[in-house]
């Protein structure tokens, strides 16, 4: 069922290799509502690894969201969405592109690839953080999650 | 005796001999003579067949034989030319300075010259470029100098080298734009992205500054950050207009039949809060339909329209749009009753990044314009400017009506 309801923290997978915009997510989910714990991965081999639960990772959870930027360093955001997306224990975690990027081949492929939704980072610090909160509230406390662990 | 009979017959011998050299000789002679005989045939047949329009001169630089090539090439009546002067020939059209250099004062000290190129305004056949060979021989039998002229007209040559190489000069040139354009892609590649990200990077954490501390540092402070924030979002618009602008060509749609007065109405639509804010007028008569980019006629209009509401007068903005069939062309007119323009600036206003008013004034980046430009050349038109400084301005654009 869903963690919210048992008092566990929701754990969030951002991935993510610019400190800037870490920070600007980790302040936004400060101000949210729902008791979260926000991992972060600077690269796409990271991110794999942090998924598959390899090397420095094996202890960790398994995300119940992931946020997934673009145009990342060693695998790019499109390849470990790939991955994810075709992995069968992976590809039920809802992933959110939250990037840059505005080409349309961007949110085109981003959505082949069979992305949960595709979201633009505002420009503005306030439309920024209200981004952020409307994620974790839709994603968080809106939808139904398919149970965690089960196959 | 007997040396006597000896000496005899020496002699008969001799003669003999002598008769028989003066018969060989003679023979010899009356072969040499129908050799040049022959030989003068034999010019004149080559005269006559080469394709190139030769001439033969007598020393005078009179006309002594031309052949076909030569009276067709610079149309010349035939037998009329003979003994006179080729300086004389067509009313002294072939006057020429050059060409009587190098008869008078080049030919009679080399025998011979090769590939003088020299351009020349005929009267009818207007500037043609020729090659001119000639030299000097020796008619043997007529004991006189001549001289054989050579003229080959390479005008059409020249003008197909001309052709060709203007040609190569385009391709050229495309490749170039070709590339240039790739570059303006992968430019605005990288605006999108790599140059975004820093600028969100400053205008977010001023905006944190700001919300954590306004009012706790002191007035500078706050100042200093309102002009970080400002100066991060005027950016972050001027990379999002020049991202707009290098698109309009390589991610504009395909062209399509549309209908422009729907797209005029989209455009009313895209500016409903502008128009009611300004408490703006528009009024339109019937617009036609088109081949073009619906989308991109939908921001033509916007754009337009847009700077109409924008650069009002004392009165509010009122806009009349219509248009006229003009040949193959549909001019469309959007007048105003703005602040209008002066005529030094009536190209300069589409020309990107090109502003008549301070930031005070009028907000704006001045790709607006620019842009129309762009969209009306991807479809084959023309967009300019009419004005009257507070009067008002009216702006056209000619666009192809699609038929044939």
């Amino acid at each position: 069922m869903n963690n919210r309801k048992t008092g566990k923290p929701a754990e969030i997978l951002l991935v993510e290799d610019n400190p800037g915009d870490v920070r600007l997510t980790q302040e936004a989910f400060k101000e949210g509502r729902v008791l979260n714990k926000l991992h972060v991965t600077r690269d796409g081999v990271e991110a794999m690894e942090f998924l598959r639960q390899k090397g420095n990772y094996a202890k960790v959870p398994r995300p119940d969201l992931i946020l997934l930027d673009l145009n990342l360093p060693k695998k790019d955001g499109r390849e470990v969405l790939a991955e994810i997306k075709t992995d069968k224990d992976l590809k039920r975690i809802p992933v959110v592109i939250l990037t840059v990027s505005q080409a349309e081949e961007d949110v085109l492929k981003s959505y082949n690839l069979n992305a949960n939704c595709y979201i633009i980072k505002p420009i503005d610090l306030e439309q920024f953080i209200r981004a952020v909160k409307l994620i974790e509230d839709f994603w968080l406390t809106i939808v139904t999650l398919p149970p965690n662990g089960k196959k | 005796m007997e040396d006597k009979l000896k000496a005899k017959e020496r002699l008969v011998s001799e003669s003999g001999k002598m008769r028989q050299r003066v018969a060989e000789e003679t023979g010899r002679k009356r072969v040499r003579v129908k050799t040049i005989l022959k030989r003068e045939e034999y010019i004149e047949d080559i005269l006559h067949t080469v394709r190139e329009p030769l001439l033969v001169l007598d020393s005078k630089r009179r006309v002594i034989s031309a052949n076909r090539s030569f009276y067709q090439t610079f149309k010349i009546i035939p037998g009329d030319i003979k003994g006179k002067v080729l300086y004389d020939l067509g009313n002294r059209q072939w006057n020429i300075p050059k060409l009587r250099k190098l008869l008078e004062e080049i030919l009679p000290k080399s025998t011979v010259f090769l590939d003088f190129e020299i351009e020349h305004d005929f009267k009818e056949l207007g500037r043609r470029v020729m090659v001119l060979n000639a030299r000097r021989i020796f008619h043997e039998t007529k004991r006189m100098q001549m001289v054989l002229l050579a003229i080959e007209d390479i005008t059409d040559r020249k003008r197909a080298e001309k052709e060709l190489k203007q040609a190569e000069e385009l391709r050229q040139a495309i490749t170039a734009l070709e590339l240039s354009n790739r570059d303006l892609e992968q430019f605005a590649y990288v605006a999108s992205h790599d140059l975004q990200e820093p600028l969100r990077m400053v205008s977010s954490f001023t905006q944190l500054l700001a919300k954590r501390y306004q009012g706790k540092l002191d007035k500078d402070a706050d100042e200093f950050i309102d002009y970080i924030v400002a100066g991060a979002e005027r950016m972050q618009a001027l990379i999002n207009d020049l991202l707009t602008y290098s698109r309009v060509d390589t991610r504009g749609e395909s062209f399509g039949p549309i209908d422009s007065e729907a797209a005029f109405g989209q455009a009313i639509a895209n500016l409903r809060v502008a128009i009611e804010e300004g408490e703006a007028v528009i009024t339109h008569d019937p617009l036609p339909p088109l081949i073009a980019d619906n989308s991109q006629i939908v921001q033509l209009f916007q754009n337009l329209l847009g700077n109409a509401i924008k650069f009002h007068g004392k009165e509010p903005p009122r806009v009349h749009v219509s248009a006229r069939q003009e040949n193959n062309k549909w001019v469309f007119s959007l007048r105003d009753n703005g602040i209008g323009i002066a005529p030094e600036y009536f190209d300069r206003v589409f020309v990107i990044f090109q502003r008549l008013h301070g930031r005070e004034e009028y907000l704006g980046t001045g790709t607006g314009l620019a842009i129309c430009k762009r969209i009306v050349e991807r479809h084959g038109g023309r967009i300019w400017v009419e004005s009257e400084i507070n009067k008002g301005s009216t702006f056209y654009f000619a666009l192809p009506t699609g038929r044939r």
